[in-house]
């Protein structure tokens, strides 16, 4: 459309309509804001309140435009287009009431610039170059706020507050954590939490963002640089596997802080806390940043050369069959390209990087995926299969909320723990970890009544000996009915689970008999990739601890991301080399490795990502390597050379890259078809529960996030119910036995009585120690401490 | 679409800290309106939290009218800390309030102001040593401008005030319990 053309009537849509601003032409949607229409058209009117993402508010009154025939200026974000309609922003009308509203914004506001982190990026500073006046006419005393405690995440400054709300809206309506609030009245408003609380939203980062002046900053961040010295790199989120967007900002190769970048399709607007702060681990006290070997039990900093020498003779020294590949889940493709080439190349059939999984009847392939992440919106009915969506994949529970929020999506939920949802519940069933599973099975016997489908194989006679009841069969009316599109979501819990593989098959049978779609997520920021470029098709972890394999290669990962960690431990202790690639080594590994390869991160690395929805997102490296830290593709070429394998003449990342994005992508499926391993209850059933900032070796370094309520605790949570039973009170110290093929493991906990532990279960998180793979434990009671 | 988010089951404090009474109170202005916009019972809520807690609020009570209520406590907070008919520090028993808004001041609340801080010998927004009464300090408009200068006490009103009439109502209110 050029200015000079005019748009005739009949070229005008029913549901649009057609405006002029500043003598421009547009045809925009019918009941969509004037600053909306001005936005799409590069059309600049200032703003402070205003945000796409967020209702309206107009209260900061900055937006004021001219209209035509209207005989004073109006808000841009709260006025809708009208046909024939001649907005003018810059007419001396709009100027003028643009001016003076500056003038009064900037009344309270203090002029400590030169010490505010805002300082360079802020939004009042930008307009107040633009719209200021040079002095201020204002000569009675300034409002002060006091400063509150929100937490280890988010400073303010709530004196260079000028109350546009926007946070205030943000915790309403996209985290639906309400935690902020505008505190008093009139020109002594003042925006405030309840007294006193924290702020606990694990999004809660974003309305730092939001925040147009410097009332609410980066607390890690804080007088660290200042916004005109920072680079800014593209990067892709390293805790989960949507693969959120985001910007590393870097002063001298460095990583400050992180941002989002808008991907309309995966994280919106918006990233996860853990995404933002997730990786200041990279500073972590054990981070490794030369090749050390240990000689007689002392570690001692060496050169590449010898290290690598050291390495190829560790891993030559046993033959390739009794050799095994443990990996983490947030390394590149890339990185994982190569291991598997090379260890295939070997011969060596024992590389896994489902660590954290103890059933492998089902994942042998990429998570089945049915739709789209901007699709979850389009479901009546939304089914959590053991998920802690929120704390798993927290943009998946933005979208679940939306849904609810927008759309009316009924959401149920199969659960081991009453965990709290910023979406209202359809169907909330909690139980223990066997409970829920049989309750799933019992939904799925009311679906096949319903349907009248006679149910065969082991999985049919699993199913039809749950019991039914009436609540179920409800849901399972809700979901049957052909009216409503149906989205199942198999959560990490699930996947983490000793029924992972049963528990997946009746979610596919579900999903069959309900027309409905699966959304399986991974476990691990890029456990897609690790399967994609094949490192979960040979043996699986629990084949390789039981195995006779003795020498070990460990590619960033821990003892803690073991389902089995203290299992894992003694194998590597017994072991005859192990070789550790990564960039932390804790204790526990500096004890079981005999040589530290230090590589880089992925926020160090140029290299690439699968997401859950087998999308492939490149990214440069953002931070600089840090002292001798080399990048792991490097390190594993020079390897395979040295190793004398051939195909390992990779010159650029970019190479690697291009062989990765030629590699098969099979969509994920689900086998109905399953022997069922029944479990049975003999006293107490564990929930040994992952938490959202311990899933990967960055996130649990990360000391602000640790720092938050929802850092992982060792304490023992139980039901009332059983408390009593066991005579146990709060803070008592209790001994907690699991029996698993004849060895017990024995951990001692800290009692928390919890009502959202069902009773007959005790909640513990994965930290601790405990096992995963087998849910009965015994507990001793011991003396209050 | 107006919506509240759902909350926390969590209701101890509620249970430990409202009466029967103001239970009964609370769930009489909750009938009111439809259950998405239970927010706005808010305000009664409050005032029957208030006379329960001896007139003014705590931090406590605050969460327990958002528990009864099942609403986020900022929602409650921020209601009582913008309506000058709630306080959220200790204060007076008893409450006199002076409409210091045009139509009273034009008619003498200044004059009024000065009398009542004299008798009870505190200032606007203290409280007598006894913690008996308390001087609201700015009180808005309340509509009753045909009856300028008007006071407050205890809800009740008093118009066209001269010096005697304050002098009487305030040594009433001394007596008082």
């Amino acid at each position: 459309m050029t200015e000079t053309t005019k748009i005739t009537k009949d070229a005008i849509p029913e549901n649009m309509v057609r405006i002029e601003i500043d003598d421009k032409e547009m045809i925009v949607p019918r009941g969509s804001m004037v600053i909306e229409a001005a936005d799409k058209n590069g059309i600049s009117i200032p703003r402070f309140c205003y945000h796409k993402k967020l209702s309206i508010a107009a209260n900061c009154r900055m937006c004021m435009v001219d209209v035509e025939k209207v005989p004073k200026p109006l808000p841009a974000c709260a006025t809708p287009v009208m046909p024939d309609m001649k907005v003018f922003t810059k007419s001396k009308r709009a100027i003028d009431a643009q001016r003076n509203v500056m003038e009064f914004l900037l009344i309270n506001h203090p002029l400590d610039c030169p010490i505010c982190d805002q300082g360079g990026e802020c939004e009042l500073q930008d307009q107040s170059m633009g719209y200021g006046r040079g002095v201020s006419r204002y000569v009675d005393s300034k409002r002060v706020a006091v400063d509150e405690n929100i937490g280890s995440l988010i400073a303010t400054d709530m004196t260079r507050c000028i109350t546009c709300t926007r946070c205030v809206r943000f915790l309403d309506e996209i985290t639906g954590t309400d935690e902020l609030g505008g505190i008093g009245r009139g020109d002594r408003t003042q925006i405030g939490t309840a007294v006193g609380r924290s702020i606990d939203s694990i999004m809660s980062g974003n309305i730092i963002d939001l925040c147009p002046v410097g009332a609410l900053t980066n607390k890690p961040f804080r007088f660290k640089a200042r916004a005109w010295e920072l680079m800014s790199a593209q990067g892709v989120s390293m805790h989960d596997a949507i693969g959120s967007n985001l910007y590393y900002h870097t002063r001298q190769g460095k990583i400050l802080r992180t941002v989002p970048k808008d991907n309309e399709s995966l994280n919106e607007a918006w990233i996860s806390d853990r995404d933002r702060y997730g990786v200041l681990g990279q500073d972590a006290e054990d981070r490794v940043t030369a090749p050390m070997v240990k000689e007689n039990g002392e570690w001692k900093e060496t050169d590449w050369a010898t290290a690598m020498d050291l390495a190829v003779r560790k891993l030559q020294a046993n033959d390739a069959k009794n050799t095994a590949v443990l990996a983490g889940n947030q390394s590149t493709n890339e990185e994982y390209f190569l291991l598997s080439k090379l260890f295939k190349a070997l011969g060596c059939a024992n590389i896994d990087y489902r660590l954290g999984q103890s059933d492998f009847t089902q994942a042998s392939g990429l998570p089945r995926m049915d739709l789209n992440l901007d699709e979850v919106g389009n479901n009546q009915q939304i089914v959590l299969v053991g998920s802690h969506v929120g704390h798993e994949q927290p943009i998946l529970a933005h979208r679940i909320r939306q849904a609810w929020l927008k759309n009316g999506s009924k959401v149920s939920i199969f659960n081991p723990k009453q965990y709290h949802f910023n979406f209202e519940t359809f169907h909330h069933y909690v139980g223990t970890q066997i409970e829920w599973v049989n309750g799933l099975g019992s939904l799925a016997h009311c679906v096949a009544d319903l349907n009248k489908v006679k149910l065969e194989g082991e999985l049919g006679e699993w199913i039809n000996a749950q019991a039914t009841d009436e609540n179920l069969n409800n849901l399972a009316k809700a979901l049957v009915n052909k009216d409503s599109n149906v989205l199942f979501v198999i959560g990490q819990i699930s996947n983490n689970h000793p029924q992972a593989g049963l528990i997946k098959a009746v979610v596919a049978w579900l999903s069959s008999q309900t027309d409905g779609k699966v959304y399986e997520m991974a476990t691990g920021a890029n456990a897609v990739g690790a399967q994609i470029c094949g490192m979960g098709s040979q043996n699986s972890v629990a084949d390789i601890l039981a195995s006779d394999s003795k020498s070990f290669l460990i590619y960033q990962a821990e003892n803690d991301d073991f389902n089995n960690a203290y299992g894992a431990q003694i194998k590597l202790e017994d072991a005859d080399s192990v070789v550790l690639m990564a960039s932390f080594a804790d204790d526990n590994m500096k004890q079981v490795a005999d040589v530290i390869l230090p590589i880089g991160l992925a926020s160090e690395v140029a290299g690439s990502y699968f997401n859950n929805f087998a999308q492939m997102q490149g990214f440069g490296p953002a931070a600089k390597l840090p002292a001798e830290t080399k990048p792991g593709w490097r390190v594993l070429r020079v390897l395979a050379n040295m190793l004398n394998v051939d195909g390992f003449t990779y010159d650029s990342i970019d190479e690697i890259s291009s062989e990765v994005a030629l590699l098969t992508v099979n969509k994920g499926e689900i086998d109905t078809n399953i022997k069922v391993k029944a479990q049975k209850a003999d006293d107490l059933v564990l929930f040994n529960e992952t938490t959202i900032y311990d899933v990967d070796m960055l996130a649990r370094r990360s000391q602000p996030l640790q720092d938050t309520v929802h850092a992982s605790t060792d304490n023992l949570n139980i039901n009332s119910v059983d408390a009593k039973k066991l005579g146990i009170e709060n803070a008592m110290q209790i001994i907690v036995n699991q029996k698993v093929d004849g060895d017990t493991i024995t951990q001692s906990l800290f009692a928390n009585i919890d009502d959202k532990v069902p009773a007959g279960s005790v909640n513990v998180h994965k930290c601790v120690g405990l096992r995963t793979d087998a849910l009965n434990v015994t507990l001793i009671v011991g003396d209050s401490v | 679409m107006y919506q509240v988010n759902p909350q926390e089951k969590d209701k101890t404090l509620a249970n430990e800290l409202l009466t029967a009474e103001t239970k009964a109170h609370i769930d009489g202005w909750l009938t009111k309106y439809p259950i998405d916009q239970r927010r706005s019972a808010v305000i009664g809520a409050l005032h029957a939290a208030q006379e329960q807690n001896e007139g003014w609020l705590s931090k406590d009570i605050m969460t327990a009218v958002a528990q009864y209520l099942e609403i986020p406590p900022i929602w409650v907070y921020e209601a009582a800390s913008f309506y000058s008919m709630f306080h959220t520090q200790s204060c007076g028993k008893h409450k006199v309030s002076i409409c210091t808004n045009i139509s009273c001041m034009l008619n003498g609340a200044e004059k009024v102001v000065e009398q009542a801080e004299k008798t009870l010998g505190i200032k606007l927004g203290e409280t007598t040593q006894d913690g008996k009464i308390m001087l609201v300090k700015e009180e808005e408009c309340v509509a009753a401008c045909v009856g300028a200068p008007v006071m407050l006490i205890d809800g009740h009103y008093h118009e066209k005030l001269c010096e005697k009439e304050i002098d009487k109502l305030l040594a009433e209110l001394k007596e008082k319990d």
